[in-house]
């Protein structure tokens, strides 16, 4: 890279913190995602708030991008281009406060998410919502700029749903605080005070119109009591509407349902679901024997529920299928394109269905190509569904890969038209059949990165793909 | 290419990062490189990343990839966490093959093997001062059931281990010898991707053993277990005639077959799993039952125990080219230690020995730092 450029990064950073070197760049390229990326020229590794506004206000006067990444253990493509500078998030990593009387934690934008929920269990509590993402191994700068769908989502909503305060550099390199604590007299103790709620732009939108340098996020107490029960129906519809009771009557902390893939081991069904409830005792045992009444009014048969408690307890989601974890993942090279975003409870049903159509439709190709069906999966929110459609191709295989893109453009364009389907991450690899349907609101997108980042620098592209144009 | 035999597990990498979970903010660190020295290059996913590189024609072997590679502590850690239950050790061993093939070796890593090749040990030690400790030579060569191997670190840099080792086998009455001319196991050999030279070492101290009748061979080091149980059979192609042990298995099994008089030693003492010992072998209780047997002694756990231990940053021989890399892993490790009360540290290796000796030094601290060989010592001694 350009000495010059070089130079200037060191000298904000320190020379241990900047690397040109091949060996280095190349592990910053791709994330978890099936999508080929480009390889940086450098990856600098701020340690302050103040040393991200410095390399972004340089970056600004060299005309040189910015991609920002935490652990990049996104499933999306984080769209990294050749020649970019990595802003690598990781050793601005200190929990700054713990307040248990406010209810909340302040941390730097690199501290892993999954580490400030221990540090917080050892006082009683834990994150708002527990484990953002799918990977546990995320910064919680990183799983609030994408916006990652969280785990008991249908008790506790969205990852965003908790943030109440964002510290951001924004793309000319000054640092705002959003909601109460935009007032330094005041703490970060509300998202929606001092007019309008800016954090809001910066959640979901992948580091395009700032990058998040502290997240004040809501506590809440651990909850006394985890209980678990797992249901098989002969219909998925049936598996659907029972979700939908549940959801109505507000009796589970976290529905999964499973509509594809590979079936749970020993069990017969159409459709299943996981529920956990987190309560009171007295309260969560109520709230199970409600759940269950529900599923079974709609032929649900009850089933052992020790996958779903491993896989509450230990992320791994081959628990899911109550399988242990090292066959199911380590079978082969698999990586997956997955396609996933919010329907309504009811609309579920229609979006399984035209899955498992084009499924049937396309079995020669998928076993030309040698493509699975990991999970059909849905993370029930409180007023609908997160449907994940995951296929798998196997990363040997150049064709199967090409296979496996095109099935991604394939499904979304389905899912995104007729499917109802409103994707919740977004990133280089579903931005390009999302956001020419967004209408004027792609274009009010546009104009705001046109004016709050003339220059192009952060994350350009990623969310903005080339061609893509607002369809009439 | 070595690596091209991993090239399916190298493509199963998913990137997740578990293999440095939990390492920043107030979690724990696992992989010690990628703790000190932070770019993912260092950490198994990065190392995937460039092994497929290379696979992939991307990148060649070269004296940056060599300085991440030989970084690695062996200890494993990544391994125990990976989300695909990849084989990681084997694709680093791998690589070092590649690199040594190359004459990409840091340079501390060649000078520890041409003193190997010189002196018989990384020390740069006169072999005839090798037994040098012994109280007197009366065991050496003769044909019994158990041989003691001893092992460069413990024979010649950590005498008391094996002082107290022949102590505590003369103790319980067991029928051992040692050997007259013991070479180094091999082990600076494999850690340095050297498999010619390892293997003509096994066949050396396979032979010189095979003379004496040995039934059971035991080892104070779990480095040079390692070499005999794991790599020695590879290297050879066949199995070892005799049976390995560290000696807390060995011990263990001798105090349940003939259980002695222990004396009380008033201690709260925690236990620091060596990296050869415990992920690699599994030998994770045996150290804490003979703790357990000893009358007046507390065990405390340090909050990463057993599998989640963290390395003390001085395996594979790091520490003569990742000298800030040891330091920063054993200081840690040692004030994770003293955080839990304990007056006394105990650790089965006489490398993790030198490691936590050289941070309780720069901590000027007064907890005690023993080998379970050590302390088993002073409670068999007669006052």
């Amino acid at each position: 890279m350009d000495n010059n450029i070089k130079e200037g990064l060191v000298a904000i950073v320190g020379e241990r913190y900047v690397s040109d070197h091949m060996v280095d760049r190349i592990c910053y390229s791709r994330d978890c995602g099936p999508d080929k990326a480009g390889i940086p020229d450098a990856v600098v590794r701020p340690g302050s708030t103040e040393e991200v506004a410095a390399i972004v206000r340089l970056a600004n006067k060299v005309k040189k991008a910015i991609y920002t990444r935490g652990r990049g253990t996104t499933f999306l493509g984080s769209g990294v281009k050749d020649g970019v500078i990595i802003i690598e998030t990781t050793r601005m990593n200190r929990i700054e406060c713990v307040d248990l009387q406010a209810g909340y934690v302040t941390a730097q934008a690199g501290a892993i998410w999954h580490g400030i929920d221990n540090h917080l269990h050892k006082l009683g509590r834990e994150l708002a919502v527990p484990g953002g993402g799918g990977l546990f191994s995320c910064t919680i700068g990183g799983t609030v700029a994408v916006n990652a769908i969280p785990h008991g989502a249908t008790e506790y909503g969205m990852t965003a749903d908790h943030v109440l305060s964002l510290e951001v550099v924004l793309p000319d390199g000054s640092v705002i605080n959003t909601g109460s604590a935009a007032n330094p007299n005041s703490e970060p103790i509300e998202r929606n005070a001092n007019g309008p709620d800016f954090a809001g732009l910066f959640m979901g939108s992948y580091g395009v119109l700032g990058i998040i340098t502290k997240v004040t996020y809501r506590i809440r107490p651990v909850p006394e009591t985890e209980l678990f029960a797992f249901y098989a129906f002969d219909d998925y519809q049936d598996a659907i509407d029972a979700a939908d009771g549940i959801q109505m009557r507000e009796a589970a902390t976290f529905i999964v349902g499973m509509f594809g893939g590979p079936k749970p081991a020993g069990v017969e069904g159409d459709g299943f679901l996981h529920l956990i409830v987190r309560d009171r005792a007295t309260r969560a045992r109520e709230r199970l024997q409600e759940a269950a009444a529900i599923c079974e009014s709609h032929g649900g048969r009850p089933s052992s529920a020790e996958g779903t408690r491993h896989y509450w307890e230990e992320h791994m989601y081959s628990w899911l299928r109550n399988t242990a974890p090292g066959p199911y993942y380590s079978d082969r090279p698999y990586f997956c394109p997955e396609v996933a975003g919010f329907v309504s409870t009811q609309g579920l049903k229609k979006a399984v269905r035209l899955f498992r159509n084009l499924r049937e439709e396309r079995d020669a190709d998928f076993t030309r190509y040698g493509i699975r069906v990991k999970g059909l999966d849905a993370y029930f929110s409180r007023n609908g569904a997160y449907l994940w459609i995951d296929t798998l191709y196997d990363e040997r295989r150049n064709d199967a890969w090409e296979y496996g893109m095109k099935l991604r453009g394939d499904i979304a364009e389905l899912m995104f038209t007729e499917g109802r389907m409103s994707p919740g991450g977004l990133g280089a690899g579903v931005s390009p059949y999302i956001m020419g349907k967004l209408g004027t609101s792609f274009e009010l997108f546009k104009a705001l990165k046109t004016t709050m980042d003339p220059n192009g620098i952060l994350n350009p592209d990623l969310l903005f793909p080339t061609g893509v144009k607002h369809e009439a | 290419m070595k690596l091209e035999k991993y090239r399916d597990q190298i493509y199963s990498c998913l990137r997740c990062a578990f293999c440095f979970d939990q390492e920043q903010g107030e979690g724990q660190k696992i992989c010690p490189p990628y703790a000190t020295y932070g770019l993912e290059s260092y950490g198994a996913r990065g190392k995937l990343a460039i092994a497929r590189a290379l696979i992939d024609k991307e990148i060649e072997y070269d004296e940056d990839v060599a300085e991440r590679i030989f970084a690695c502590t062996e200890c494993e850690a990544c391994q125990e966490q990976c989300f695909k239950y990849l084989p990681l050790t084997e694709i680093y061993a791998a690589m070092k093959e590649d690199l040594a093939e190359r004459d990409l070796l840091p340079s501390g890593l060649s000078d520890v093997l041409a003193q190997v090749d010189e002196f018989g040990n990384p020390y740069k030690k006169p072999g005839e001062k090798r037994l040098a400790w012994l109280p007197n030579r009366e065991r050496i060569d003769r044909q019994a059931g158990v041989l003691f191997f001893v092992g460069c670190t413990t024979a010649y840099l950590r005498r008391g281990i094996a002082r107290s080792s022949y102590q505590v086998l003369e103790k319980l009455g067991v029928d051992f010898t040692l050997l007259g001319n013991e070479q180094c196991c091999g082990h600076p050999y494999i850690a340095a991707g050297k498999m010619d030279h390892a293997r003509k070492t096994a066949a050396m101290n396979l032979e010189a053993i095979s003379c004496l009748g040995i039934e059971t061979v035991v080892f104070a080091c779990p480095g040079c277990l390692r070499t005999f149980r794991e790599e020695m059979p590879r290297l050879l192609g066949e199995p070892l005639p005799f049976k390995t042990m560290h000696l807390t298995e060995f011990i263990t099994g001798e105090l349940a077959k003939h259980p002695v008089q222990l004396k009380k030693l008033s201690r709260v003492v925690t236990y620091h799993d060596p990296c050869n010992l415990g992920r690699h072998m599994g030998i994770y209780e045996p150290p804490r039952e003979l703790i357990e047997m000893i009358p007046g002694l507390r065990l405390v756990e340090m909050p990463r125990n057993r599998d989640n231990s963290f390395c003390c940053g001085n395996g594979a021989f790091v520490r003569y080219d990742y000298e800030e890399m040891s330091v920063d892993c054993e200081l840690d490790r040692f004030t994770e230690a003293e955080a839990t009360g304990a007056d006394t540290v105990v650790s089965a290796c006489p490398a993790c020995q030198s490691g936590l000796l050289d941070a309780k030094s720069k901590a000027g601290s007064k907890v005690e730092v023993l080998d379970i060989l050590e302390l088993l010592a002073k409670a068999l001694r007669d006052e």
